[in-house]
């Protein structure tokens, strides 16, 4: 089940009306099933891993407490689980693959073969979160909890579930443990979070989904049209993660829980340190708190930041997925990271801090990004080469009129985008108090809603239908 | 947006808003979004409308080709005493979708009520509502309309959805693409410009082709990256054409409703065909039963089974399309019913009678077992496990053997591997890897593919016990009778007495078989290896069928019971009680050749060229134009074939048959019309005065598909037409039928027949007798199914006239009550065959038909013999020979023989060592039946001829020579 399929509003409305007519212990106890049901709903077995992490955490963090002596043990045992269970469903066909690649390259045949491992969707995410438990118990920062129900539900989640944000256990376990108090406030701003985000992935992230793909599946596409749909790209992948990060927020504001913040406008980051604190912030604040520290940080001279910025960073492009692309994109976010740090000091704050300076730092990395973002989508290193070996201007009239179409498209769908921020930057503030903001809101929650129903691709009607 | 929380309504002027200002936008969405749709009528239903319009009808007649070719509308409307009021609204290659829908929109919703709705065609195709081509599936989209739910779920194989969702879907899609469209034609107008009226069809006027190009081109995509990445979906509109027909999945009991509704009666009238494979493997037979119960449980419904129309082989185009002979039975049988009937009255509908199921079936006896076969490797790119499987006994089980006959059935033969059966499969591909336990047998080498290989095991062959045979449940059912064994059917009591009527081949092995009806044998008429029998089935109680076989494999084609007029089938379809002709020069699927040689006469004009528009000359000569592209043959008006070439100075001009719209608009060619030749020159100049020459000559080199199958034949030209691997004549041939007009003086044309060297027919035709229609000729021999090759030829004498041959078939011979046809013209028998007693011993004997009947009554006796034939290399020997009254029956070695005399140089009969003489011989081991004699040996060295008898060793008896024939190759 997915926030976008009517499955989960008829799902979620029924778990919204029993929740708020019972008392708390109630509620978590409908929060785990229905988090069982929501996670369990294509297959069972996925559950079985849920729950194994969620026990192997639970216990090791009460046995850090009991037997402190051998608290590292525990945590050992801890991460092993954990990432042991990450590492065999998410990379050991990865590993495999490449190590039967090294070996043919090296003249030495072997019969190994890739196992076909089924990925567990959330894998990534909970185990991080339930690893954030252990971490923080462990560090002397969250005791560890007796109540196995509440536990079970910080784990177990299920707005936060699959797509994240990763949220830490001393954020979200003290929500869990106390009272929900029904708020329309709450409720309203709630759904409207959770209605924005529903359009952004419906209307945004899954209209141009088929452009860049097709983009992306020719043989020979010239420069402009590569850098045309790694545009669309960008847009894309901002609007469906933080469109699901959302209504992940806006479904659990409704249940009277707070999640983090995951994404506060990263491309209006000035330079690559800003945009890992507006980007995937759950996770980059947990990559930098659970790996860049313990590595070194800041400390160390050049070479200890050196080494703490390309271990965190080339481990954050390997979470994201089991292939190379990934981890070059994480090296090369720790290139940048490492370039602004060299670079930065050179030029003048007065010039940093200036307007048109500013625009230009946002631009520059905006196009980074962009950049990064190319790495991150083609996952063929043969046709990433070429597409950095590829002339940006260079293409045929055909090519062109392609690439100029992605282009009108991206930034027609992008609009909506500049028109949430100016409307948060400077008519929201002004409408803080009008009592009439509720008639807006759902009539833009109304509007939203046929936008999506007009949009929504229902898959195969829609693919057919989809003419570039 | 931000999360910062918002006041609410203080007063109820707020909430309302905020309670209805949403509602007001979804509900002006959903009332926009799921307006009607607006539709455009297709050529097709506008031509319809004029048809209703232009004569109200109070029949409409709904169907395919079928329904357009074979029903005459002004004859039906005679018959039924109307003026006119019979409106044809057929589309080609259509089906019940495309009738239910003319049937809603163009006749009921345009406010006509006709009385009766006549539906003559096939099952198969009024119970399969997947259109089957994309054209025809696009004459379907063109005529449904929006709201058309029912008739797309019935194509799709789905439910129906509701109103609201098609409506919503094809309005999302608009709007996507209104606003996507717009996207892309401004921004490609504002870049790069265009030619248009407006920026939408300026941009996409530029954008479309770039587009296409760049992602639609040939390579352009890595399909691998592609199926990754994107998922794999159907087209719109076709849906899977693998699910079973059935009567609740077709639209012929919502297109009965539909007529219930608006007060008219439904007549399906199921139309003859002949028994080809394909038609026949679809079938639906328990959905005809339904279909059947359908018709005649519902008020206004009516059945009337055609299928059993004793119409000869000739009468049919093609397998499932009847010709003028064929239309003038089917209209007169139709006519007889509505004559009976009253069809656009109140008086329900006879009652029909549903196919016969059988109260039980079962095989009786044992069959003999099956010899381990010869496992040989699968060579070169052998599959998997699988070995191949080949035992000489089980040839012509095999489908190839079976299809080369014109035969539906499977393969009869199971095989298992140290004991475990194998899964008989029907294709190539559902072997699979090779090592999934499967069995295939498509040719003479079974496919034996187990789970791991052979290796030692042992291979076992057996007899699928089943009753009817079908591969695992699919394939087309089988009722295949072993050897010595039997097929027992009980059928239910029958309401009055009847006829049954069963067709059966001989598929391999030597013997006979016999049927009964309680174990009173039936009349069998043995044709080749076809067997027809009828036999009186009395009424009141149940019966037993029983066919056995004391030595052959047989496969029960049809049976069926006719009662009062009515044919009930047990068995198969009533096609499978005929024949399949041999069609010599129209319609055969393979083998077929024909060659017509003659002169490119020139035609004589019966005046100078006339000019008739600027550049369009007329070439006038009434007696061409009698043949011309819009001369009525009086067979299938508009189906005569141009015989004529125009030449300009010597170089031949486009054409033929260039339609009159293209000459007159100033395109070359030229065009055959009553009046004479219609031509343009080749670059638009006028003939009349741009000095060329031109020349207008009779031909018969012309594109065969324009003829469909009719050939030209003008004086002093000879068509040839050869064909090999007859097989589908399981019953042999007997008689030739000629379709054929004729243009100018009357005159002989010769015909002959030959099949294997060996004279069947030789004859001179008067024209005067083809005029008449279908002609046919018996034989003067009997062309046995082993044939392998046959040859037709028809000369045309210099001074006759040109001749437009619609066909030639052979046929076997015709079944008791068929169409009656002009009597064949006298012939002059051909002498009787060149043999000769060689002794005083034996007495031949000539008989009618050109038989020799050799009786001797000394064993050991020369018999009969042909007079020597030079030999050297290969002897072939043809014929064909009856073995009578043996004495000794049943003797090991004593019987009837063909034997080879070896001769020398002088004459003089070769000798062995021991001083024996040096024949060769065969025996003749069948007794009753005819034996085609089909053998070759190779010379001995020092013989330079040979010659053939056939005699008895060891015994007496009757040797009824039809053929023996003897050549060296």
């Amino acid at each position: 089940m997915t926030f976008v399929q009517w499955q989960f509003l008829v799902f979620f409305a029924i778990v919204f009306a029993i929740y708020w007519s019972v008392g708390r212990r109630a509620q978590n106890l409908l929060l785990a099933v229905a988090s069982a049901v929501f996670y369990g709903w294509v297959h069972p077995w996925f559950l079985g891993l849920l729950y194994g992490s969620a026990v192997l955490d639970y216990v090791m963090g009460r046995l850090m407490v009991e037997r402190p002596a051998r608290r590292r043990l525990w945590l050992t045992l801890s991460l092993a689980g954990n990432l042991g269970m990450l590492g065999w469903f998410k990379y050991a066909d990865f590993f495999v693959a490449n190590v039967a690649a090294a070996l043919d390259a090296l003249g030495l045949h072997t019969s190994l073969h890739t196992l076909g491992i089924f990925l567990p969707v959330g894998i990534s995410f909970y185990t991080f979160q339930t690893m954030s438990y252990t971490l923080d118990i462990y560090r002397g920062q969250l005791e560890p909890r007796r109540n196995f129900l509440d536990y079970v539900v910080f784990v177990s989640f299920f707005p936060q579930l699959v797509a994240g944000p990763v949220e830490r256990a001393s954020n979200l376990l003290p929500q869990m443990e106390r009272e929900r108090r029904w708020s329309w406030d709450q409720l309203l701003s709630g759904i409207h979070l959770a209605m924005w985000g529903a359009f952004k992935k419906v209307c945004i992230a899954d209209t141009i989904a088929p452009y860049v793909d097709k983009i992306f599946v020719l043989h020979d596409p010239s420069g402009p049209l590569i850098w045309a749909g790694t545009l669309g790209f960008t847009l894309q992948i901002l609007a469906d993660f933080s469109g699901y990060t959302d209504i992940a927020r806006g479904t659990a504001r409704m249940l009277g829980f707070e999640l983090m913040e995951n994404f506060r406008h990263p491309y209006l980051a000035a330079n690559p340190s800003d945009f890992w604190r507006r980007w995937h912030i759950s996770f980059s604040s947990w990559i930098r708190d659970y790996l860049y520290i313990p590595l070194g940080g800041n400390r160390g001279g050049q070479l200890g930041v050196l080494r703490s910025t390309f271990g965190a960073m080339t481990l954050s492009g390997l979470w994201h997925g089991a292939s190379w692309n990934f981890v070059f994109w994480g090296v090369y976010h720790a290139v940048l990271l490492t370039g602004y740090r060299l670079v930065t000091p050179r030029i003048p704050a007065s010039v940093r801090r200036s307007g048109p300076g500013r625009v230009a730092a946002v631009a520059i990395m905006f196009g980074f990004t962009v950049v990064g973002w190319l790495i991150f989508r083609e996952t063929h290193g043969d046709r990433l080469l070429a597409a950095f070996t590829k002339a940006p201007w260079a293409a045929s009239h055909d090519q062109w009129v392609a690439t100029v179409v992605m282009l009108a498209t991206t930034a027609a769908f992008a609009l909506p985008l500049f028109v949430a921020l100016a409307w948060e930057t400077w008519v929201t503030p002004r409408l803080v108090t009008w009592r009439g903001r509720l008639a807006l809101e759902t009539t833009l929650w109304a509007t939203w809603a046929v936008a999506m129903a007009t949009f929504v691709r229902l898959s195969t009607t829609d693919f057919i239908y989809f003419q570039f | 947006m931000s999360d910062t929380p918002f006041p609410l309504p203080g007063g109820a002027v707020g909430w309302t808003l905020a309670a209805a200002l949403p509602v007001a936008v979804v509900a002006g969405w959903w009332a926009w979004m799921t307006r009607p749709l607006p539709a455009e009528p297709s050529p097709i239903a506008q031509g319809f409308a004029r048809t209703l319009a232009s004569d109200p009808p109070r029949v409409v007649v709904l169907g395919n080709s079928i329904a357009r070719v074979s029903l005459v509308a002004p004859q039906l409307s005679e018959a039924l005493g109307l003026d006119g009021g019979v409106a044809k609204l057929t589309i080609d290659g259509s089906n019940s979708a495309h009738w239910y829908t003319i049937l809603e929109h163009s006749v009921y919703e345009a406010g006509y009520a006709p009385d009766l709705v006549l539906i003559p065609n096939l099952p198969a195709y009024a119970l399969d509502p997947v259109p089957h081509s994309p054209i025809v599936q696009v004459r379907l989209d063109e005529l449904l309309q929006p709201g058309d739910a029912l008739v797309r779920a019935k194509v799709r194989g789905g439910s129906p959805v509701p109103w609201w969702t098609e409506r919503l879907t094809a309005r999302r899609l608009d709007v996507r693409a209104f606003v996507l469209d717009g996207l892309k034609a401004a921004s490609v107008d504002l870049v790069f410009g265009g030619d248009g009226d407006d920026v939408r069809s300026r941009g996409l006027a530029t954008a479309d082709p770039a587009l296409e190009r760049v992602f639609g081109a040939d390579g352009a995509v890595d399909m691998d990256l592609h199926a990754a990445a994107m998922p794999i979906v159907e087209v719109r509109g076709e849906a899977s054409t693998d699910r079973p027909i059935t009567l609740a999945g077709s639209l012929i009991p919502d297109l009965v409703q539909l007529a219930a509704a608006h007060g008219s009666r439904v007549l399906f009238v199921r139309m003859p065909v002949l028994p080809d494979p394909e038609i026949l493997a679809r079938e639906p037979a328990d959905a005809v039963a339904d279909l059947v119960d359908l018709l005649n449980d519902a008020p206004n419904g009516g059945y009337l089974d055609l299928s059993g129309l004793p119409v000869p082989a000739t009468a049919f185009n093609d397998t499932v399309h009847l010709n003028d002979l064929g239309i003038r039975a089917f209209m007169d049988a139709l006519v007889a019913y509505v004559d009976e009937v009253d069809v656009l009255g109140d008086t329900p509908f006879p009652r029909a009678r549903p196919p016969l199921v059988p109260l039980q079936v079962g095989r009786t006896g044992t069959p003999p077992p099956l010899d381990a076969p010869e496992v040989r490797p699968w060579g070169g790119d052998g599959l998997g496990c699988c070995s191949l499987a080949v035992a000489p006994a089980l040839d012509g089980l095999d489908q190839r053997a079976l299809l080369g006959r014109g035969l539906v059935a499977v393969s009869p033969v199971r095989v298992s591997v140290d004991g475990t059966p194998l899964r008989p499969v029907d294709a190539l591909a559902d072997h699979g890897d090779g090592c999934q336990g499967t069995s295939r047998h498509p040719r003479r080498a079974l496919e034996v593919c187990p789970t791991r290989p052979i290796g030692d095991g042992a291979v076992q062959l057996s007899l699928d016990p089943g009753l009817p045979v079908t591969l695992d449940g699919t394939g087309h059912p089988s009722w295949w009778v072993y050897p010595h064994t039997a097929v027992t059917l009980t059928l239910p009591a029958l309401e009055a007495d009847g006829v049954l009527r069963a067709a059966w081949v001989h598929t391999a092995g030597d013997g006979a078989t016999s049927l009964t009806v309680d174990d009173v044998a039936a009349d069998v008429d043995v044709r080749d290896l076809r067997r027809v029998a009828t036999a009186t089935v009395p009424a009141g109680r149940p019966v037993t069928v029983a066919l056995s076989s004391d030595g052959p494999f047989a496969l029960l084609q049809a049976l069926g019971v006719e009662t009062d007029g009515q044919l009930q089938m047990v068995v198969g379809s009533a096609a499978g009680l005929r024949g399949l002709p041999l069609r010599l020069t129209t319609g055969a699927k393979r083998d077929e050749h024909v060659d017509v040689v003659g002169p490119a006469l020139p035609a004589v004009a019966d005046g100078p060229l006339q000019a008739i528009a600027s550049g369009l000359v007329l070439w006038p000569s009434t007696a061409l134009g009698a043949m011309g592209d819009r001369a009525r043959t009086g067979r299938q008006p508009g189906r005569a074939c141009n015989p004529v070439d125009v030449l300009e100075d010597g170089a031949p001009l486009p054409g033929p048959n260039t339609s009159l719209r293209d000459l007159q608009q100033g395109t070359a060619g030229y065009l055959l019309e009553p009046r004479g030749v219609l031509f343009r020159s080749s670059d638009g100049t006028d003939p009349l005065t741009n000095g060329r020459t031109y020349t207008v000559r009779r031909t018969d080199d012309l594109p065969t598909p324009r003829c469909e199958g009719q050939h030209w034949v003008h004086p002093g030209g000879t068509l040839t037409a050869t064909h090999d691997a007859v097989g589908v004549l399981t019953g042999g041939a007997d008689v030739l039928e000629l379709l054929a007009t004729t243009w100018g003086p009357d005159a002989e044309v010769h015909v002959t027949v030959s099949a294997d060297g060996a004279p069947l027919l030789d004859v001179d035709v008067d024209t005067t007798a083809l005029s008449g229609g279908l002609l046919r000729v018996p034989l003067q021999r009997h062309l046995p199914a082993s044939t392998s090759a046959v040859v037709f030829t028809l000369t045309v004498p210099d001074d006759g006239p040109s001749l437009l041959l619609d066909g030639a078939n052979l046929v076997e011979r015709p079944l008791t009550g068929e169409v009656d046809t002009p009597d064949a013209v006298a012939i002059t028998p051909l002498p009787a065959p060149p043999v000769h007693a060689a002794d005083a011993d034996a007495t031949v004997t000539p008989e009618a038909g050109g038989l020799a009947v050799v009786t001797t009554t000394t064993p050991r006796s020369d018999g009969a013999c042909l007079a020597p034939v030079p030999a050297s290399g290969k002897l072939f020997l043809g014929g064909r020979i009856t073995v009578r009254d043996v004495r000794p029956p049943d003797h090991p070695r004593f019987g009837a023989y063909v034997v080879v005399h070896w001769l020398d140089a002088d004459g003089v009969p070769l000798r062995k060592d021991d001083d024996r003489p040096l024949t060769t011989s065969s025996r003749l081991a069948a007794v009753g039946t005819p034996v085609d004699v089909d053998q070759g040996w190779r010379v001995p060295e020092g013989a330079t001829a040979a010659q053939v008898c056939a005699t008895f060793v060891g015994a007496t008896g009757t040797l009824a020579v039809a053929a023996l024939t003897a050549e060296a190759r």
